[in-house]
């Protein structure tokens, strides 16, 4: 579904990018692991359109996006779950849903996806009047979850959904996102520092080392691959 | 009683003049200096449609007719400005600001030289008085006091009941965040420049029918706003609302035991004061 | 420290500054016997807004753009104004320096609140305060004669054959000064603590995790600029013979804003030469002076999107192309550094 061949990346006249080629599809979870500053949210940025790369392309469904905008984007069905949350933080839990679906028209799809939504993360309907800024860290996560799928995507981007969380959280989070995956209909792309856990619920899994691929593989062959142990799962 | 008339009064024109201002800058982090040569357009617009229209329809009618004409002609071309000064020079928001400053000079010579710099009053469109409670209280004011809460509640439904408007509001508080929603940012920018230029130029028309209108009257009330918005919390739309109704308390209980000449001073010492212990203002959020 | 050590410190671009000043200053002292009496007077008052714009300058340094660099220019000339006309009046070398200090101590008063603003925050905090204190000028009447101001302001008694009363007189009145501040400012920017101002400028966290006391390097050259500002405002009080808060208004403000955009501020002349274009606009359109301001505010817009630098950087490119015409050898050395 996403295809990504020869992927540069240039900031002012640095690479942080070289010769990536990723591909993700529907239903499945694909993990891109590695260490700080591998250039693992410039990627994602970069499928966005927050980023333009210097050379390389990028396919979704067939159609090149590597020149789209980010709004184009949003509206072919990728949509990101960005580093940090970027949640606007004084407006309600409801206003920030309801921004997700910014670009669609379809009051009746909307107000559907705003049911699954709340029957997915409970909380976030009982706190719908709350601000944003008041939620606790995990729940800030599954509203940025829903805001996301808010835009019906077909495939999700998640930048490190577990930083910063408890690892009691960070389980669930991953629970919810190969549920997700399950039920929702969605391609999920999953960047994570902690490769344990990515690799846990992918299928698929590439390792990103300074800005460059050093390797891929099924998942449970990465979790099994000695260099992988070492370098990453602290094995 | 009179004293309180006089402050809502006062507080209100703060509040029209003060509110477009202050979405301009949360949204676009920068400030459009021109925004007080926008509100003198405003104004302009009421004396020359007045003129124009004097004898066709009643006076009523003209003055929602510039209300309307002025906040449309001013709002497009703040969304000119937008396209022209605030695209191109995108990421650096003290050039915006210093350019938007040489605009403020540019339209005020425009205006000097086309239709003088000489002050100019436009007759009473609603002449009289209503005795309420021992209080004198114009008609003209009254009707003005109207239409700005119908201005100020015109906005607050735009930016919290319709998808731009929330948009808008995003936008303002996580910029990133919004792209990633697929909300485009010229859109946003050429929203926000259109209604805060428009929010001017209604203010403007206002209060053109109660004070004089001339060239350098959005340079004279400009500063003041500054005060306002800086005091509110800079990009908080309730803290200029709330920083308005201060300072029309605190001038007019000034003007009211005969120091209203110094209001100016003890505005500015007020906020020193504010800037001395709250940086970002009253309801100003960190940056 | 002994003068001899200070004179081996002094850095050579202030050797070089030293002996060009020298060199020019006959050529500025015969200046005003080539003009007419009217360019003589638009002499004098660039001369003066020289010495205002040199302030200005140093504020820049520290990151912010004042807007209350002319109100603050106005206790200097109101000090004098007030002083000079009493009965029995004060003598203009201490109005001078105290109007000076007046200026300095308000920006040492309002440093607190505004610099901790940035950007254009402090751009606004300082235009509030600015537009205050202009306020004031208006509304203490006893003292400041309102909006009609301060007449029949004495020029300084002359010394040494020179008659302060002529145009020209005064005109070396204002240049000495203006040339005294000029070589202490321009050695103020080459010494430690100029270049320190300037690197908290550009990254005021970093300097203040390597222990650089950050808010005495931006209070320093805020309340430096404004003492020159004073220096200024009392000499112009002086010349003019009458001033009234209109001539601290916003005109004047944006014309320094706008000569130090013009100019850019990353060099020393570069306010100078964008003060002397809006000066040379306004005289080549004196016809037409209501529309002078347009004309800045257009040269500014006009340099702040196309051209940005200035018209410091333009000079500072046409040295670089002169330079190795000029110093053929310099060329060759540098070469050789990058090989």
């Amino acid at each position: 579904m996403l295809e990504i061949k020869q992927l540069e990346v240039k900031y002012d006249l640095i690479s942080a990018l070289r010769e990536v080629s990723v591909s993700a599809s529907e239903n499945t979870i694909t993990t891109i692991v590695g260490s700080n500053g591998a250039g693992k949210t410039t990627l994602l940025k970069t499928i966005s359109g927050l980023l333009r790369p210097a050379s390389g392309e990028i396919r979704f469904l067939g159609n090149r996006i590597d020149n789209a905008s980010p709004s184009k984007i949003v509206k072919m069905g990728i949509s990101q779950v960005p580093e940090g949350r970027e949640l606007f933080p004084r407006i309600s839990v409801y206003d920030n849903l309801m921004v997700g679906a910014y670009l669609r028209s379809d009051k009746k799809g909307i107000n559907r996806d705003l049911d699954r939504i709340y029957h997915h993360f409970p909380i976030l309907k009982d706190r719908r009047r709350q601000l944003a800024r008041n939620l606790s860290g995990g729940e800030q996560q599954m509203l940025a979850f829903g805001r996301a799928l808010m835009s019906g995507p077909k495939m999700l981007l998640l930048d490190e959904p577990s930083i910063g969380l408890a690892p009691v959280i960070e389980q669930k989070i991953m629970e919810t996102i190969s549920n997700l995956t399950q039920e929702e209909d969605v391609g999920v792309v999953l960047v994570e520092q902690n490769a344990a856990l990515a690799l846990s619920i992918a299928s698929y899994g590439y390792v990103l080392e300074q800005g460059s691929l050093a390797l891929k593989g099924p998942a449970e062959d990465l979790i099994k691959d000695d260099s992988v142990r070492a370098a990453y799962l602290g094995l | 009683m009179q004293v309180l008339a006089n402050i809502i009064f006062l507080s209100s024109f703060y509040v029209s003049f003060a509110v477009g201002l202050a979405l301009v800058f949360g949204v676009m982090r920068t400030i459009n200096f021109a925004h007080g040569e926008f509100y003198m357009l405003g104004g302009y617009a009421l004396w020359l449609l007045s003129g124009v229209l004097s004898n066709t329809i009643p006076d009523g009618a003209t003055f929602i007719v510039a209300m309307l004409v002025g906040a449309g002609v001013v709002g497009i071309l703040g969304m000119l400005v937008q396209l022209t000064l605030f695209e191109r020079l995108k990421e650096q928001p003290f050039s915006i600001f210093m350019a938007t400053l040489g605009l403020s000079y540019v339209l005020q010579v425009v205006v000097v030289k086309t239709i003088g710099p000489m002050g100019r009053s436009v007759p009473a469109i609603f002449p009289g008085f209503i005795m309420f409670e021992g209080a004198i209280l114009p008609i003209q004011r009254i009707v003005v006091l109207g239409f700005t809460a119908l201005m100020m509640a015109g906005l607050w439904y735009f930016l919290m009941r319709t998808d731009l408007g929330r948009a808008v509001r995003a936008t303002a508080q996580n910029k990133t965040g919004a792209m990633l929603q697929g909300i485009s940012m010229g859109k946003i920018a050429l929203t926000t420049m259109f209604v805060g230029s428009a929010l001017a130029a209604i203010s403007g028309t206002l209060m053109g029918s109660v004070l004089m209108i001339g060239p350098f009257m959005g340079a004279e009330a400009l500063w003041r706003a500054f005060i306002i918005i800086i005091v509110g919390g800079i990009g908080s739309l309730s803290g200029t609302v709330v920083a308005a109704l201060l300072f029309g308390l605190i001038d007019t209980l000034m003007t009211t035991f005969g120091a209203g000449k110094f209001a100016a001073m003890v505005d500015a010492i007020i906020m020193l004061l504010v800037l001395s212990f709250m940086p970002n203002g009253l309801l100003g959020s960190r940056e | 420290m002994t003068i001899l050590q200070f004179i081996t410190s002094t850095p050579k671009r202030f050797v070089y500054a030293l002996i060009g000043t020298i060199i020019a200053t006959p050529l500025l002292v015969a200046l005003p016997h080539a003009l007419t009496s009217y360019w003589q007077s638009v002499l004098v008052i660039f001369a003066l807004n020289t010495i205002m714009v040199m302030g200005y300058r140093v504020i820049t340094t520290m990151g912010g753009w004042s807007f209350s660099h002319v109100a603050t220019a106005g206790l200097g000339a109101y000090t004098t104004a007030i002083l000079m006309t009493l009965e029995t009046p004060w003598s203009f070398w201490a109005t001078l320096f105290l109007g000076a200090g007046i200026s300095g101590l308000f920006a040492l008063i309002i440093a607190y609140p505004v610099l901790r603003t940035r950007h254009y925050y402090f751009f606004l905090s300082t235009f509030a305060a600015g537009e205050a204190l202009r306020q004031a000028y208006i509304q203490f009447k006893g003292i400041t004669g309102g909006s009609f101001g301060i007449s029949f302001i004495p020029r300084p008694e002359g010394f040494w054959g020179i008659d302060f009363n002529t145009t020209t007189g005064f005109y070396y009145l204002v240049l000495a000064i203006a040339l005294i501040i000029w070589l202490l400012l321009y050695r103020f920017d080459l010494s430690r603590v100029g270049r320190t101002i300037k690197a908290v400028a550009a990254n005021e966290e970093l300097s203040e995790s390597i222990g650089i006391n950050t808010w005495g390097h931006r209070t320093l050259p805020f309340v430096l600029g404004s003492v020159i500002a004073g220096f200024a405002g009392a000499l112009s009080a002086n010349f003019n013979g009458a001033i009234n808060p209109l001539d601290f208004g916003s005109i004047l403000m944006f014309k320094l804003v706008a000569a130090a955009i013009v100019g850019g501020v990353s060099t020393f002349f570069g306010p100078i030469l964008g003060l002397l274009y809006l000066t040379a606009l306004e005289e080549i359109f004196r016809a037409f002076a209501e529309w002078v301001p347009l004309l800045w505010g257009a040269s500014v817009i006009a340099v702040l999107m196309i051209w940005s630098g200035g018209l410091e950087m333009a000079v500072l490119k046409l040295l670089a192309l002169l330079r190795p015409i000029l110093f053929n050898r310099a060329k060759n050395s540098s070469a050789k550094n990058i090989g």
